[in-house]
């Protein structure tokens, strides 16, 4: 077996046991804390696949984070690490919400009108870092994250102003035109047609990344930014159009859940999705074909949590612990390094004994 | 009778996390007082088996013995504590501070229990200067001293954390024939005043000429431990790889034709003000290998950063085929005919964590050939991939295989494949050679050859004097940021002669210098 193979087989190993540790400990704390553990640890895990709408619940949960994971696959693909899926997502259903209640449009070109606005806004919130990083070296990652907050802010400062409807009862927009709804495709479930666009996200965001020449400048950049340099590459217009187009597929995101989920504009803070993104691109090590399993084991052990939030005494932040404990050991770069390091000593020993024999 | 031997290692084995093994059962065994060679090719493990013993790497087998007792030696600094000293082959300097502060740092002398007692820091150099009767300014900046100097500060600092056993990676590398000399006199004091000395090097000569003993590693194996009266350069070049090291390559004299690249009154001054290029005039023609020796250090990187378009320049002109590169793009001069090995291989010359193949299409994979509306074309690309991995002898499991898995030679034939296989107009080759094997070395410089018979006008940056000597048909020299002498005929240039003009003794008239140029 080659080295290369090894350390493949030990990165799916390394997610593994970290998923499984991460169980233990839920259970682990689960008979420390329910006084129906048996019951409590059967609904965690099983409790998803109980009803239909419940499955239906962990596909819904899994769109928007399929949007924002792939936009984070783009963008730390440079190298540069830009905290701000979580404001492009927000602003995304923001902006596509105003084209959804403010224009009239056939019910075909609605939709993707919406969506196409929300992108495009999103691209322009994600390029801020990047440009702040260009012209003046301001560390992305907290530029991108202040920025998070001025992009919400504004958020609700625009709804309160300019998109509230009074008549609602609560903080929400005016409604949204039927024709600019994403219709359910699955009956019994709320599961819409954002699910069809995640998939052409993913398969997009997999072919741009390792199937272009733009795809390939960008991960020459996140390797060796000086190579990349060394090479010709542009490296400040890859930095630049990179975090666009993440921005962009976040803010289509954004639109997206809107549309699907909700029939008004009521977001008063950002939703997890763009830090949920940040944490499923890093369990699928970057990689769009992954990031589907990632993104739907999320949400899985989400709905689980929820269901158990509402038959036991458990709360539902148990799951914060779950995420915690799996990224800290996938992104753990020594954890489980002496058995690959065993490995690899065996299998170079294997080889050298072949070569010997010859 | 292991009790006459201070130093012991025993059966090292050391794996790479990549799968490289690096030492295979080596034996060295060290006596009390003596210098001792640790010999071997480029890749033979001297080096890791070195850093295993300072306690850098880690071993998977084996045993170290000191004064005949097991020890454990986890990290540096139980080497130190230890009595072992360690001069790297980069140095680990603090530019900014100066000699004394390098010298006590980590270990300063403390006055009221908090406070760092820079008088004394001072005093204590001197002290060990004069002991060991090596010369250098306590309170001169480091950043301002010669490579030459640096590497007695490292040798200082050693010595002042009491190191009995001193471990010298290839010391002689960076100095030049002079500074060797002066070198090995320190360094046979040192042994008389009872200090043990490990010498890494594959500079028989020089083994032959200051060490008591010798051990040749092959392959990451001891091939055997020898006393160096009566062995002749011949016998222990044969341990170290049946060939001789002093490598010598094949070529007709060079037909040199048009100008290719023409630099002329090139300046250049640091941010701070210093000058690192004065007035440089210079031409290369097709045909021909211009090297330019030099001391690391004196502008020889800046000049191939600005002839490749990495570092901007603003004084003076540089053309390439007649054509000004003022203003342009990396991608632009590589456009134009321009290749360019780098002398930092890990830094610019390759993306460690990709592939071989998307190593060798960094400069080709926007090209019609590869790239069809935005796709990779990735047939041509295993094509091409193929071609040159068979061309370049280039050892890997497959084309995706990641290069840091590869070994330096591997690594470097990589560069070499892609930097040489556009059939470049000019090719700026920037320490072709540094650190990687024999084999690989003798490859990479053929190919240089190579690249100047077909017409290819070579400018050679190396400050290993054999390459630069064997290879290149004409040279220029660099001492501070100026060119010093142009040497017409490589082969008949002494390298004390060299010497003298690396290290600034001499320097010759402008008149002579101009014929650089070619103006008859």
């Amino acid at each position: 077996m080659s080295v290369k193979r090894i350390e493949k087989i030990m990165d799916i190993a390394k997610t593994l046991v970290a998923v499984l540790i991460s169980f233990a400990i839920t259970i682990l704390l689960i008979c420390l804390v329910s006084s129906t553990p048996g019951e409590t640890i059967r609904d965690f895990f099983l409790g998803p696949f109980d009803t239909v709408r419940r499955m239906g619940n962990i596909i819904e949960m899994a769109i928007p984070i399929l949007f924002t994971s792939c936009a984070i696959c783009i963008m730390y693909s440079t190298g540069h690490i830009n905290m701000g899926t979580s404001g492009c997502f927000y602003i995304g259903g923001l902006s596509g919400s105003a084209i959804a209640f403010g224009f009239q449009s056939i019910s075909g070109l609605h939709p993707v009108l919406c969506l196409i606005f929300g992108g495009l806004i999103g691209a322009l919130t994600a390029a801020i870092p990047a440009v702040l990083r260009i012209k003046w070296d301001i560390n992305e990652i907290v530029s991108s994250l202040m920025i998070n907050y001025i992009v919400q802010y504004l958020g609700a400062y625009l709804l309160r102003n300019f998109m509230l409807d009074p008549t609602a009862g609560f903080n929400a927009s005016i409604a949204y035109e039927e024709t600019a709804k994403l219709p359910t495709i699955i009956s019994g479930t709320r599961i819409h047609f954002g699910l069809i666009i995640a998939i052409a996200v993913v398969v997009f965001s997999y072919v741009f990344l390792k199937k272009t020449k733009w795809g390939y400048q960008i991960r020459m950049m996140g390797y060796n930014d000086r190579f990349a340099v060394y090479s010709g590459m542009g490296v400040t217009g890859i930095l630049l159009s990179s975090q666009m187009i993440g921005g962009f597929l976040a803010g289509m995101g954004g639109a997206t859940e809107v549309l699907g989920m909700y029939n008004r504009f009521e977001w008063a803070a950002a939703p997890t999705a763009g830090f949920d993104g940040i944490m499923v691109a890093a369990i699928a090590h970057r990689n769009p074909v992954m990031v589907p399993i990632a993104a739907l084991f999320l949400a899985y052990i989400r709905v689980g949590a929820d269901v158990i939030s509402r038959t036991s005494d458990v709360p539902a932040e148990i799951v914060s612990i779950i995420q915690g404990v799996i990224i800290m050991l996938v992104g753990a770069q020594m954890f489980l390094s002496k058995l690959r390091h065993r490995e690899i000593v065996k299998a170079s020993a294997r080889e050298l004994a072949k070569e010997e024999s010859k | 009778m292991s009790d006459q031997y201070i130093l012991e290692m025993r059966g090292i084995t050391k794996v790479y996390p990549n799968g490289f093994i690096a030492n295979k059962d080596v034996n060295l065994a060290v006596r009390e007082g003596e210098i001792h060679a640790l010999v071997g090719e480029n890749g033979a493990g001297k080096s890791t088996l070195m850093k295993v013993l300072f306690g850098v790497e880690s071993h998977e087998e084996g045993e170290i013995l000191l004064h005949g007792k097991p020890v454990n030696i986890t990290d540096p600094i139980s080497a130190i504590d230890m009595g072992i000293g360690m001069v790297h082959q980069h140095f680990m300097l603090v530019p900014s501070l100066t000699v004394a502060e390098n010298i006590v740092l980590g270990r300063e002398p403390k006055k009221y229990g908090t406070l760092i007692d820079m008088a004394k820091a001072v005093r204590d150099t001197q002290e060990i200067c004069e002991k060991y009767n090596l010369k250098v300014d306590p309170t001169a900046r480091v950043r301002d001293l010669p490579v030459g100097m640096k590497q007695k500060v490292e040798i200082l600092k050693a010595l002042y954390r009491n190191a009995q056993v001193l471990i010298l990676d290839e010391p002689t590398a960076v100095l030049t024939p002079q500074e060797t000399a002066e070198l090995f006199v320190e360094l046979k004091n040192m042994r008389d005043s009872g200090h043990t000395i490990i010498f890494i090097s594959h500079k028989l000569n020089e083994v032959k000429e200051l060490c008591d003993r010798v051990t040749v590693l092959r392959l990451g194996r001891t091939v055997g431990t020898a006393d160096l009266d009566g062995l002749t350069e011949q016998e222990i070049s044969r341990m170290m790889g049946g060939r001789d090291v002093i490598l010598e390559i094949q070529k007709d004299a060079a037909e040199p034709k048009d100008t290719v690249l023409s630099v002329k009154d090139l300046s250049l001054n640091s941010s701070d003000g210093r000058p690192i290029l004065r007035n440089i005039n210079f031409n290369v023609r097709a045909g021909e290998i211009l090297g330019v020796a030099g001391v690391e250090g004196n502008g020889q990187r800046e000049l191939s950063e600005i002839i490749t378009g990495l570092h901007a320049f603003t004084r003076g002109e540089i053309e390439i085929g007649g054509e000004s590169i003022k203003g342009k793009s990396v991608k632009q001069i590589r456009r134009m005919g321009v290749s360019h090995i780098s002398e930092d291989r890990m830094t610019y010359g390759i993306a460690a964590r990709a592939g071989v193949e998307e190593n060798v299409i960094s400069d080709r994979y926007d090209m019609p050939e590869y790239c069809k509306s935005g796709f990779l074309r990735f047939k041509e690309i295993h094509k091409l991939t193929e071609r040159l991995i068979q061309e370049f002898r280039i050892k890997c499991d497959d084309v995706n295989q990641p290069v840091r898995m590869l070994s330096g030679g591997n690594m470097q034939k990589v560069v070499a494949a892609r930097e040489f296989s556009l059939e470049p107009k000019l090719s700026i080759v920037n320490q072709p050679t540094r650190g990687i094997d024999v084999g690989a070395t003798e490859f990479v410089r053929n190919k240089i050859v190579e690249l100047r018979d077909q017409g290819t006008a070579v400018l050679l940056i190396s400050a290993d004097l054999n390459e630069i000597l064997e290879l290149s048909d004409s040279l220029i020299v660099m001492h501070g940021g100026e060119i010093v002498a142009y040497l017409p005929d490589s082969q008949k240039v002494t390298e004390e002669e060299l010497g003298e003009y690396m290290l600034g003794i001499r320097k010759q008239e402008p008149e002579e210098i101009r014929g650089v140029l070619h103006e008859c």
